[in-house]
């Protein structure tokens, strides 16, 4: 009866196998990736970062959860010399925090389109027009089908553009044909974020690579234990002297709606209220 | 003054043999014969060397070619009648064996399925002044010679493109760009010019201004014939004969083109005038209702004429107007606009094209209209060998135009921060992209307030902020971090240093995972009632 081969002594030039792929350190390829900024992530993905053009599917329970905080350092550094276009935001992109993280909003263009094909057609204009470095797209879910995705892997391939699409985690099972492709999980502590490698190049699926987000924003959300506390202790106080001096006049429990809706421009044409932590 | 010369012009017959060949006849001559003859030769080879001073362009198909634009292809029989008679043929007629100069009934004869065109001379006039107007830009002396000539003097011009040649194949590339055949000729005088290119019939190359038959040169009928029965078929034999002679029998008329010709008489030309505004009109035979074949044809056709404009008028066209009129009511209008001057027309066409596409057009479009409302002056870019970030914002720039063409004139903006406190004023989203000449050295510099303030800022602001903040149940968060009082800036009240409406912002995790921004309101005038129930708590942005 033969025995199998043992692979892992199995030393051949001809014998190219997919590991290889992954030994390729960054130096050997500075121009191909883009860190990602977080240690752990850039030693699973090839070459040891993002790739700099092709398409990336991130797969969300829900928005909200540290997805942009994982990309800031990419956004930081390509929109130092490049656009970024975002497609379709479920929110509005916050261009005070993002600057504040050194992300230069200068760079970011933000596109509204009105049906999936429209966003489809923006996605691949802006993946072959070269005007930008990376496109982050929110696709309608249900429309997307896998014909696109190998269509827009293609157009972000020859555009040499990095396209993200953010895709709700039910997705998992739907095939794409992607470059890679993630699922982001929450974790209990809320400055960490487990990523699941779902398809990668040169590599099998990892699960469960823990990533801390405080790099990437240099501040800790830790929980303050007497917080609760303090807020009833100071509520009360404050009732006591709203008490004790003149009252002010009634007025309109939400003045700030109003001067929102003339200054943003975006809001006529999205939802007023969107489902709670739904992403589409 | 033209030279005088002894001979008659009854002599002409034995000139005609001589005339062919100046080098063998000069013996025979008289001595002044002999300068004319010797003046003539000089005209034709010196032509395309320095004396070239005049480049004639002539449409030897240009009444048929009108008619092209709006007709079918060039596969189908084609010709055009005038007076009574055929002028003009395409190819595919010439192939079924129709000759210019038939009757239609002998045409019908030959085959039935032909399309004729009555000869439209305004048409052509029309076409013609198009083209000069385009070719304008290889001089500033372009005048047309009725009924199928442009006339450029191209002195002036020959050191910035190099050579006569050279200006001659650009404005025969631009002649077919437009669909027109032209013949080019250059010569010392404009006369000299328009003879050799309407000579140029017959397949024959640099034939020389002697030899050049009388024919298409455009004597009256009787003056050929009274020409021809003395003998005389090439201008060569002509330019021989004595002037006064010829004054006497033939009119003054002929002296002075002759005079013209070999540059004895001046000859001033009324050159064409580049329009100040741009508008232009396409009249379709047949009406239109499929938009593919709109913008090839008709569109592609404007679209050339405006970017010829714009070469002219050293501008870039940032907003334009088409006009689809139909056959009766009124006409759909389609502006389009661009971020930066564009001038190649295959930049306007794209735009334009993207936008028709959400258009609805008239059933039937049987008259388009291209205006330019808005142009700017010209600043040509550089696209960059190795990407540099010129070439990548003139990319983004060119792709912003597109999709604000294909999704709307608000589809596409770009963020700004504001110096304010209210989260909804902290930022600004405006149309297109932001303009790159902004002080970098500000940009850079670590210690400008922007920077400090922005700093501070980093992680206590939401990356994602809600369009409307929404309700959230309190038992769903778990506070981590705040208060942090906001107040619209202009909320003050006068007499005290409280302010009326505040929020209370805390950093808080939903059970779900999300890191959220929640606040609670100020209180207003409340019962003692709602004083004692919590206040409602509101989601406002994720740090996600």
């Amino acid at each position: 009866m033969p025995t199998a081969p043992d692979l892992k002594t199995l030393h051949h030039p001809l014998l190219w196998r997919g590991k290889d792929l992954l030994n390729q350190s960054l130096s050997q390829h500075p121009d191909r990736v883009l860190s990602s900024g977080h240690p752990e992530l850039d030693r699973q993905l090839q070459g040891g970062g993002w790739p700099r053009q092709g398409l990336v599917d991130l797969l969300l329970p829900h928005a909200g959860i540290g997805e942009l905080r994982l990309l800031l350092p990419l956004l930081e550094l390509l929109t130092q010399t490049n656009y970024v276009v975002w497609i379709n935001p479920p929110f509005i992109p916050y261009a005070a925090a993002l600057h504040a993280c050194g992300v230069n909003t200068r760079n970011l263009l933000v596109v509204r389109t009105r049906n999936h094909e429209e966003t489809l057609w923006s996605m691949e204009r802006c993946c072959l027009s070269g005007g930008c470095a990376a496109v982050l797209a929110w696709p309608e879910e249900r429309k997307l089908n896998i014909k696109e995705t190998r269509r827009l892997q293609l157009a972000a391939r020859s555009g040499q553009t990095l396209a993200i699409f953010f895709r709700p985690i039910s997705a998992v099972e739907r095939s794409s044909l992607a470059e890679l492709r993630l699922a982001l999980r929450p974790t209990e502590n809320i400055d960490q974020l487990t990523v699941d490698i779902i398809k990668r190049k040169g590599g099998w699926p990892v699960q469960d690579i823990r990533l801390s987000l405080t790099a990437s924003t240099q501040t800790r959300y830790d929980v303050m234990e007497s917080l609760h506390q303090q807020l009833a202790l100071w509520q009360k106080h404050q009732w006591q002297r709203q008490e004790l001096s003149p009252r002010y006049p009634a007025s309109d429990d939400t003045p700030y709606a109003d001067v929102a809706l003339e200054l943003n421009p975006l809001d006529h044409d999205a939802p007023a209220v969107k489902p709670l932590g739904g992403l589409h | 003054m033209p030279p005088t010369h002894k001979s008659s012009p009854s002599t002409g017959a034995p000139h005609a043999s001589k005339a062919h060949k100046p080098s063998t006849n000069t013996l025979s001559l008289a001595p002044s014969q002999r300068q004319v003859t010797a003046n003539a030769a000089v005209n034709t080879q010196a032509n395309e060397h320095n004396t070239s001073h005049w480049l004639a362009l002539y449409f030897p198909a240009l009444p048929l070619e009108v008619f092209r634009l709006q007709g079918p292809d060039d596969a189908q029989i084609q010709v055009v009648i005038d007076d009574k008679r055929i002028s003009h043929i395409n190819s595919a007629a010439e192939n079924a064996g129709i000759l210019p100069g038939c009757t239609l009934a002998t045409a019908y004869s030959i085959t039935p399925d032909l399309t004729y065109f009555d000869r439209n001379p305004e048409r052509e006039q029309a076409h013609l002044l198009d083209l000069a107007h385009g070719l304008y830009r290889y001089s500033s002396m372009v005048s047309l010679e009725a009924p199928d000539c442009i006339v450029l003097e191209i002195q002036a011009s020959r050191r910035l493109w190099g050579s006569a040649d050279a200006i001659s194949q650009h404005a025969l590339n631009l002649c077919a760009d437009m669909g027109h055949i032209a013949i080019a000729r250059c010569a010392a005088t404009p006369k000299a010019a328009i003879a050799l290119a309407r000579g140029q019939k017959e397949r024959l190359f640099d034939v020389p201004l002697y030899a050049l038959e009388l024919l298409e040169q455009g004597f009256s009928q009787r003056n050929l014939e009274r020409l021809s029965n003395m003998g005389v078929y090439t201008l060569g034999q002509l330019m021989q004969l004595p002037r006064a002679g010829l004054g006497k029998r033939f009119g003054q008329c002929l002296t002075q083109y002759l005079g013209r010709l070999q540059g004895e008489l001046p000859d001033p030309r009324q050159g064409i005038r580049p329009t100040a505004h741009f508008y232009r009109q396409q009249h379709l035979l047949k009406p239109i209702s499929n938009k593919d074949v709109l913008l090839r044809g008709p569109m592609a056709y404007l679209a050339k004429q405006l970017e010829h404009w714009l070469i002219v008028h050293q501008q870039g066209c940032s907003a334009l107007c088409w006009h689809f009129a139909p056959f009766k009511g009124a006409a759909t209008k389609l502006p389009v606009r661009s971020g930066q001057g564009r001038q190649r027309h295959q930049d306007l066409l794209k735009l334009s094209a993207l936008q028709l596409e959400n258009t609805e057009l008239p059933a039937e479009v049987l008259s388009i209209t291209l205006e330019m409302t808005l142009s700017q002056p010209w600043v040509g870019g550089n696209q960059d060998l190795f990407g540099s970030l010129a070439s990548a914002s003139a990319a983004a720039n060119e792709l912003v135009d597109e999709l604000t063409a294909r999704l709307g004139q608000d589809a596409c903006i770009h963020l700004q921060t504001q110096a304010q406190h209210s989260p909804e004023q902290a930022w600004r989203g405006v149309q297109g992209l932001s303009p790159t000449h902004q002080n970098p050295s500000l940009e850079a510099d670590p210690a400008s307030t922007d920077r400090r303030s922005a700093a501070l800022l980093r992680g206590q602001r939401p990356l994602w902020l809600f369009h409307q903040p929404q309700p959230v149940p309190e038992q769903h968060l778990q506070l981590l971090q705040g208060p942090e009082r906001l107040t619209r800036s202009s909320a003050h009240t006068p007499n005290s240093g409280v302010t009326r409406d505040y929020r209370d912002y805390y950093i808080a995790r939903h059970i779900q995972g999300a890191l959220c921004w929640v606040y609670q309101t100020s209180r207003g005038q409340q019962t003692k009632a709602e004083l004692e129930s919590p206040r409602p708590w509101y989601l406002h942005g994720y740090f996600a």
